[in-house]
């Protein structure tokens, strides 16, 4: 049986799903390690990959606890430690990180150890930090958080499954604070093994993403951390996470598939699709790939939606939708699109809430619904 | 006595690479430093570098847990340990 | 309403057998899965293991694998091995009769793979039709895409407490109403990676690992997989439940990378957190079915948790991994396997390779299969990291 067919018989169960933005932090490509929302200055690279600006970790971490660390343990710490310190110190009740490919760069020391050395091993550091859970870990350890922690690893769903076990411990009343984080780093190793599959772009400017019509885009890293609260604040306004799904389909999605399934998602959180003021696609700059997004663009969702983009900003990567989080966040509470993410030329309409669509290979699909109003 | 002050400073180049020091560790660090508990404060995946690093690098295999806290307890103690070795295996 | 969440069905295969019934018959028998490594050649071939009696081919049989294009590393297999096996067992026939998802766990993925070709991918493109089954979320998408599982489709990896975290999720994902019915459980296949990572950190054992014994001296590493179907109350054919989910808790230790405290105060929080999720008295519980390495450091601290947790009355204990070996990210699964066959047999479960006590425990752990009346089975995975999940299964 095919999607298209199953899904008239499933009626997902309404449920409550609600949290707040309370803090963020994020090291990316972009200026984005400051507090202070979208960044002044957009950061071009010419280059098929996106590498982090990286803050001085020694002025956020104490220098001793980060010597042995490879560089995804100090990005994830870092912005783990500004997330809290942004959020006024709370200790969370949850620690709950999403990467897809964890550790990379230590997994791929230790193994080369072991396969050029003949198991002649000269450093047994990498192999301790190159399991997936090492950040959420090393975050526990550097908090003495003794609480909930988990890390979720499964390519483009890593950074939705950790938000949606979030949005569950709030629900389920386990936790009142949860700290939810997406990271991944791009390795040396990772872009020539993927190049091999035609991956990339030959390099380009990442501001011209998606103006050069060729199959590929451009790799990228980055860690996002985010505070999610229960509790409201004084009833002023915020951005609150409303509602959030996933689907897979492992021999890619038909525009009937992701449209059925768009609609299914908007109707269990009470919503039509023109209710929706703006949407932010995951357009990576690959032609074939982005053609849905388009198709949806000019299909299925209203006129009048603003529609934005994020990949040229941070590059691809399996938690990239973290990023996007982020993006459409500091959108919603600074009541203003910047033109760099624009898609259409719209002036800034009703800002009251962002979908955020994005989809890896075609295979994993996730929206999160974000809402800015009373919390 | 030149050829121990030599190993020493080629140990502690040695340790402060292998533990990834070179921005903790002060001009003070000497052979006499204690490396664990107190002085550098190091901890037990510390240790396990450094028994890592006596083996491969200057063929000393320590098993006796007793013994590799002995050795391990400063820098010239582990030159010492290496010295002995080499004597023992001429 | 939270409904309450049932095991409909489970999968297993290890080294002590593929199926419930060949692994009921080690455990009768007292026979080990642990032997010499033949898997692959290595330094360490000195060093015990225990390996699934199986190569990949029988595995691609046994899985019924016919898919000549896309390739299948063993971790994959084993995984598609347990969950057939689950699902035929649970009655499950139409995937979209019940809302479903599948939450699997895994610490080395497509490992296998990468020691055979990541050299060779890192001079030319030979075999880049494998780089896509070298990550962590290949065996739940190759399970997903087996059953045609289209939401709730995630991988846990949180080292050896990943496939009880998966449990708990998917029991969670039931209770919060998400879905009716979730494919859960873990895989993980013997590498030389990880024999060299534990060879590193000097706790492999040289002899088998032997659990809370005195002289035990370290850990012997495992492989397998294990897969458990669960189900809602609301949908749960009640001729196929085999035992409930009925408490579950994960914490962390934050204490160090890769060992526990020595009075075990991560252990302690996540059995307490568990029994209070229940709503249990410790003096419920029949039957725990430890952690138990046969590190000195965890069976100490472990120990020393059951102790002050239970206090006067600690249930017979059993550590079955003198068996199976540490299956890593599969153990919370494959024990969680062996705590339902445990309430539905009424059996306790024994360990191996125990004859001195530890002098710091006044409990001894268990040696062969006994019949006892079994109510409530506490499983402990604890991880690298501070993991430490404690799972609590219940007869129905």
């Amino acid at each position: 049986m095919d999607l298209a067919e199953a899904i008239p018989r499933l009626s997902l169960q309404k449920y409550k799903m609600k949290a707040t933005i309370t803090a963020s932090s994020v090291i990316s490509p972009q200026h984005t390690n400051s507090a202070h929302g979208f960044p002044q200055e957009i950061n071009e690279i010419i280059s098929d990959h996106l590498s982090c600006l990286e803050p001085d970790y020694g002025t956020i971490i104490n220098p001793i606890q980060l010597r042995r660390m490879p560089r995804i343990l100090k990005m994830g710490l870092a912005s783990a430690q500004l997330c809290i310190n942004r959020a006024g110190g709370i200790s969370p009740d949850a620690i709950i990180v999403g990467t897809g490919l964890g550790c990379l760069d230590n997994l791929e020391k230790f193994l080369l150890e072991v396969l050029d050395n003949h198991e002649h091993i000269t450093s047994v550091l990498p192999f301790i930090y190159s399991t997936h859970n090492a950040v959420a870990a090393q975050i526990a350890m550097l908090l003495k958080n003794y609480n909930y922690n988990i890390t979720y690893c499964h390519r483009g769903f890593s950074f939705e499954s950790a938000l949606q076990d979030a949005l569950m411990q709030i629900e389920e009343k386990q936790a009142k604070h949860v700290m939810v984080g997406g990271i991944d780093e791009c390795t040396h190793d990772f872009m020539l093994i993927h190049s091999y599959l035609g991956y990339w772009k030959q390099p380009l400017s990442n501001l011209q993403l998606l103006n050069e019509r060729s199959p590929g885009t451009i790799a990228g890293e980055g860690s996002a951390f985010f505070m999610l609260s229960a509790e409201t604040g004084n009833g002023g306004p915020g951005v609150s996470i409303e509602g959030l799904h996933t689907f897979f389909t492992p021999s890619s999605a038909t525009y009937i598939d992701t449209t059925k399934e768009i609609d299914l998602f908007l109707g269990n959180i009470g919503l039509d699709k023109r209710d929706i003021d703006s949407v932010m696609f995951g357009l990576n700059g690959n032609l074939a790939s982005d053609a849905s997004y388009y198709t949806l663009q000019k299909n299925f969702f209203s006129d009048s939606t603003n529609f934005l983009y994020y990949k040229h900003l941070c590059g691809e990567y399996y938690t990239a939708s973290a990023f996007a989080m982020w993006l459409a966040s500091v959108i919603l509470t600074g009541r203003h699109i910047p033109d760099v993410v624009k898609l259409n030329n719209r002036p800034d309409k009703h800002l009251s809430n962002i979908l955020i669509y994005n989809h890896i290979h075609n295979t994993e699909h996730s929206l999160i619904f974000l809402n800015y109003g009373r919390i | 006595m030149y050829f121990m002050e030599e190993l020493i400073k080629q140990l502690k180049q040695d340790i402060i690479e292998a533990l990834s020091l070179e921005d903790v560790v002060a001009n003070d660090f000497d052979a006499n430093t204690p490396l664990f508990v107190e002085g550098l404060g190091l901890d037990s995946i510390d240790a396990l570098e450094l028994i890592l690093l006596m083996e491969r690098k200057y063929g000393v295999k320590i098993e006796d847990p007793k013994e590799r806290r002995n050795v391990l307890r400063n820098v010239r103690a582990m030159a010492e340990c290496i010295t002995n070795h080499r004597n023992i295996n001429k | 309403m939270r409904p309450r969440v049932f095991v409909t069905g489970v999968g297993i295969i290890s080294a002590i057998g593929n199926g419930t019934g060949e692994t009921l018959a080690s455990f009768q028998n007292l026979k080990t899965g642990i032997g010499k490594l033949s898997l692959f050649d290595s330094v360490h071939a000195e060093i015990p293991v225990a390996e699934v009696k199986n190569n990949n081919s029988d595995l691609a049989r046994l899985a019924d694998v016919h898919d000549g294009k896309a390739a299948y590393t063993r971790n994959t297999l084993l995984a598609l091995v347990a969950s057939k096996q689950a699902v035929i067992a649970s009655g499950w026939i139409d995937t979209h009769e019940k809302h479903t998802g599948t939450v699997f766990a895994t610490t080395v993925g497509g490992m296998d793979f990468n020691e055979q070709y990541y050299r060779s991918l890192l001079e030319n493109d030979r075999y880049k039709d494998l780089i896509g089954v070298l990550d962590s979320a290949d065996c739940t998408e190759k399970i997903a895409a087996c059953f045609g599982i289209r939401h709730h489709v995630t991988t846990i990896s949180t080292a050896c407490s990943s496939s009880a975290n998966a449990i708990m999720l998917g029991a969670r994902l039931i209770r919060t109403n998400r879905l009716q019915r979730v494919l859960v459980g873990g895989t993980d296949s013997l590498t030389k990676f990880t024999l060299n990572g534990f060879y590193a950190l000097e706790i492999l054992s040289p002899t088998g690992c032997r659990p809370f014994d005195r002289n035990r001296n370290g850990l012997t590493i495992g492989e397998g997989a294990a897969a458990l179907v669960l189900e809602s109350e609301e949908v749960a054919d009640p001729k196929r439940i085999i035992c409930e989910v009925s408490g579950y808790a994960n914490v962390n230790e934050a204490y160090h990378a890769t060992a526990s405290t020595i009075d075990g105060f991560g252990a302690i929080l996540a059995m307490n957190k568990a029994l209070e999720s229940a709503c249990l008295q410790p003096s419920d519980i029949s039957y725990i079915n430890a952690h138990g390495t046969g590190t000195e450091i965890n069976d100490l601290s472990e120990g020393n948790a059951i102790e002050k947790v239970f206090g006067n009355s600690v249930p017979p204990v059993s550590s079955t991994k003198a068996f199976t070996g540490h299956t890593l990210g599969a153990a919370g699964a494959i024990e969680a396997v062996f705590s339902s066959l445990a309430l539905r047999n009424q059996i306790l479960l024994p360990g191996l390779n125990f004859t001195v006590p530890m002098p710091e425990l006044s409990f001894r752990p268990r040696q062969k299969v006994e019949p006892h009346p079994i109510h409530h089975v506490m499983s402990n995975s604890f991880g690298f990291g501070g993991s430490n999940t404690t799972l609590i299964f219940t007869k129905v």
